[in-house]
């Protein structure tokens, strides 16, 4: 395992990488970090691919942005974009989880000629048809003052979308680990995520998608993954039973099913 | 209704006599059972009967050439004669009360299936009869909620008796109340949880709110009402209630997350308190589960 420090769009970056091969560039959720992909990181490097995990700005060991907690994630897929040509990941592979599937399919808009095909999970593309957040009620939540119990909430809240297949203790295991998370920047994340749209590129995407989403995630309408897939040629979508929200945290082997995933979008490309 | 309304083949009529008394209309406890078609003649007769000859149920059908539709009221005149039917009519002495809600249309040749859940049991101060709330899902042949409704009902009793096995699922009755702040208090997840707060929690089971005034992890009362009125009340109707406090998990965040509870009062105190109301929750289906089945 190799760790970079690197600038990154005017800020440090960490970044973890693994193993040689198809490039593959792993994205985390909102507020968290590189450590949702440990155990994914080193079976699937095993199975032959080079594995970088960044921490997006503001999380985990990379500094903030320059200019403050990003609340678009259009900077974010610029922000992989440099990473990705800096790091010199040539017909990567991009796959991410909830605001890291919406950055993958923003880098499927923005420059799928270039990658070898892209995983989005719990992500498709838009703004949600059930709306659970709103931009006001987040601006709330950025005031401190005004959000009591951040820490339990998000406990709480994490157990509450983990799929009914995870074991107790590994659930517990993901919602404590959520907890460490800065809320002013999973808010604002929170906020690129309600206020993104990519759908209308959505028909132009120039490489291969796999969309999948799991059946237990609260978080998501499996009718908006369905119009997304639609929307993109010949796009894969997968509905994950007994899986909710993190299905490379909750999934036992998960390295081995995205290996299948990007096996078949190979042979689609 | 004329006899066009009969029950479906196989249907046994129950003898009088037999049949579930008050006591056997567990909290949770959920009755089904086959489907119900609604005929053309059925509708045809409920028109007659009621006078309801509207153009709506009758071969004229919607404007805009649409198919005609059931009487919305046929559906719970048939959920009577479903109760009726299924035998579990036969000690009710009297219906009390019925709200219901038209969700989606029902045309003539629509078959629904009921399926009633029991949200509330309280015994009168006779002792010898007690309320029953039943929260009642009408769906159709394709599974659809098409109605939904509660309605509740004066059922004899089978002993004149105290029902204090009963208590942990009479919420939101006072009884149930102070059983679940003697828990509270001496749960320590709860009273960790509000170690360092002053106020009343505030829950409303449909129209009715039970309140808990907590002085720093002390439970000082349980009750209908605490002289300065609560800091805030989570509500919900009962039957979400009855599905959270007797169902297999815990699953009050989802819940919250779904839109199901509702918040009034103070919204800051409320998620100040995320982790003491899961507690609570916790305490409540414990007190649920004391005398039936394991969560």
């Amino acid at each position: 395992m190799r760790a970079h420090d690197i600038d990154v769009a005017g800020g440090r970056a960490f970044v973890l990488e693994e193993g040689e091969g198809t490039p593959v560039l792993c994205l985390h959720t909102a507020g968290q970090n590189g450590v949702q992909w440990r155990d994914v990181q080193s079976e699937l490097a095993a199975l032959g691919y080079r594995v970088v995990v960044p921490d997006l700005p503001g999380h985990g060991r990379s500094e903030p942005a320059p200019h403050g907690p990003v609340r678009d994630l259009g900077d974010y897929a610029a922000w992989c974009e440099e990473l990705i040509d800096r790091l010199g990941m040539e017909r990567s592979f991009v796959v991410g989880c909830s605001i890291g599937g919406a950055i993958t399919l923003q880098l499927a808009v923005r420059r799928g000629d270039r990658l070898a095909g892209a995983v989005a999970m719990a992500a498709h593309g838009g703004t949600d048809t059930v709306r659970m957040l709103s931009v006001g009620g987040l601006e709330r939540e950025l005031v401190d003052a005004a959000a009591p119990s951040r820490s339990d909430r998000t406990y709480h809240g994490t157990l509450a979308v983990v799929g009914s297949s995870v074991p107790p203790e590994r659930a517990e295991l993901i919602a404590r680990m959520h907890r460490r998370e800065d809320p002013e920047i999973t808010t604002s994340d929170l906020i690129g995520w309600v206020t993104h749209d990519v759908r209308s590129g959505l028909p132009g995407v120039g490489c291969p998608v796999h969309l999948v989403a799991g059946a237990d995630d609260l978080w998501l309408d499996a009718a908006d993954v369905r119009h997304a897939a639609d929307l993109i040629p010949d796009a894969r979508c997968t509905f994950l039973d007994g899986v909710g929200h993190y299905p490379m945290e909750e999934l036992r082997g998960f390295a081995s099913t995205l290996h299948g995933w990007l096996t078949d979008l190979r042979r689609v490309a | 209704m004329g006899s066009t309304a009969a029950a479906p083949p196989g249907t046994p009529t129950r003898p009088a006599g037999s049949g579930p008394y008050f006591e056997d209309f567990e909290v949770g406890r959920t009755f089904t059972g086959p489907a119900r078609p609604l005929s053309p003649a059925d509708v045809a007769a409920f028109a007659e009967l009621s006078g309801d000859r509207h153009p709506l149920h009758t071969t004229s059908g919607q404007p805009g050439g649409g198919r005609p539709l059931v009487h919305g009221p046929l559906g719970i005149a048939c959920f009577f004669g479903w109760l009726y039917e299924r035998g579990l009519a036969t000690h009710v002495e009297a219906a009390l009360d019925t709200r219901w809600r038209y969700l989606a249309p029902l045309h003539p040749g629509d078959a629904v299936r009921y399926e009633m859940t029991i949200t509330r049991a309280r015994r009168t101060s006779a002792l010898v009869n007690g309320v029953i709330g039943r929260h009642v899902l009408v769906r159709d042949q394709q599974g659809v909620i098409v109605q939904e409704g509660e309605t509740a009902a004066l059922v004899t009793a089978r002993d004149a008796a105290d029902d204090e096995r009963r208590v942990g699922r009479a919420f939101p009755g006072a009884a149930w109340a102070r059983r679940l702040g003697e828990r509270l208090a001496a749960a320590t997840p709860f009273t960790t949880a509000t170690g360092t707060w002053d106020g009343a929690i505030g829950l409303r089971f449909g129209e009715d709110v039970v309140q808990f005034r907590i002085y720093r992890g002390r439970v000082l009362d349980a009750g209908a009402r605490t002289p300065a009125g609560p800091t805030f009340v989570v509500g919900a109707p009962d039957i979400t209630w009855v599905r959270l406090l007797t169902g297999p998990v815990n699953d009050f965040t989802k819940r919250t997350m779904r839109g199901e509870f509702t918040v009034s009062g103070s919204a800051y105190e409320y998620l100040r308190l995320t982790g003491a109301l899961v507690a609570l929750v916790d305490e409540a289906r414990a007190l649920a589960h004391e005398h039936g089945e394991a969560p």
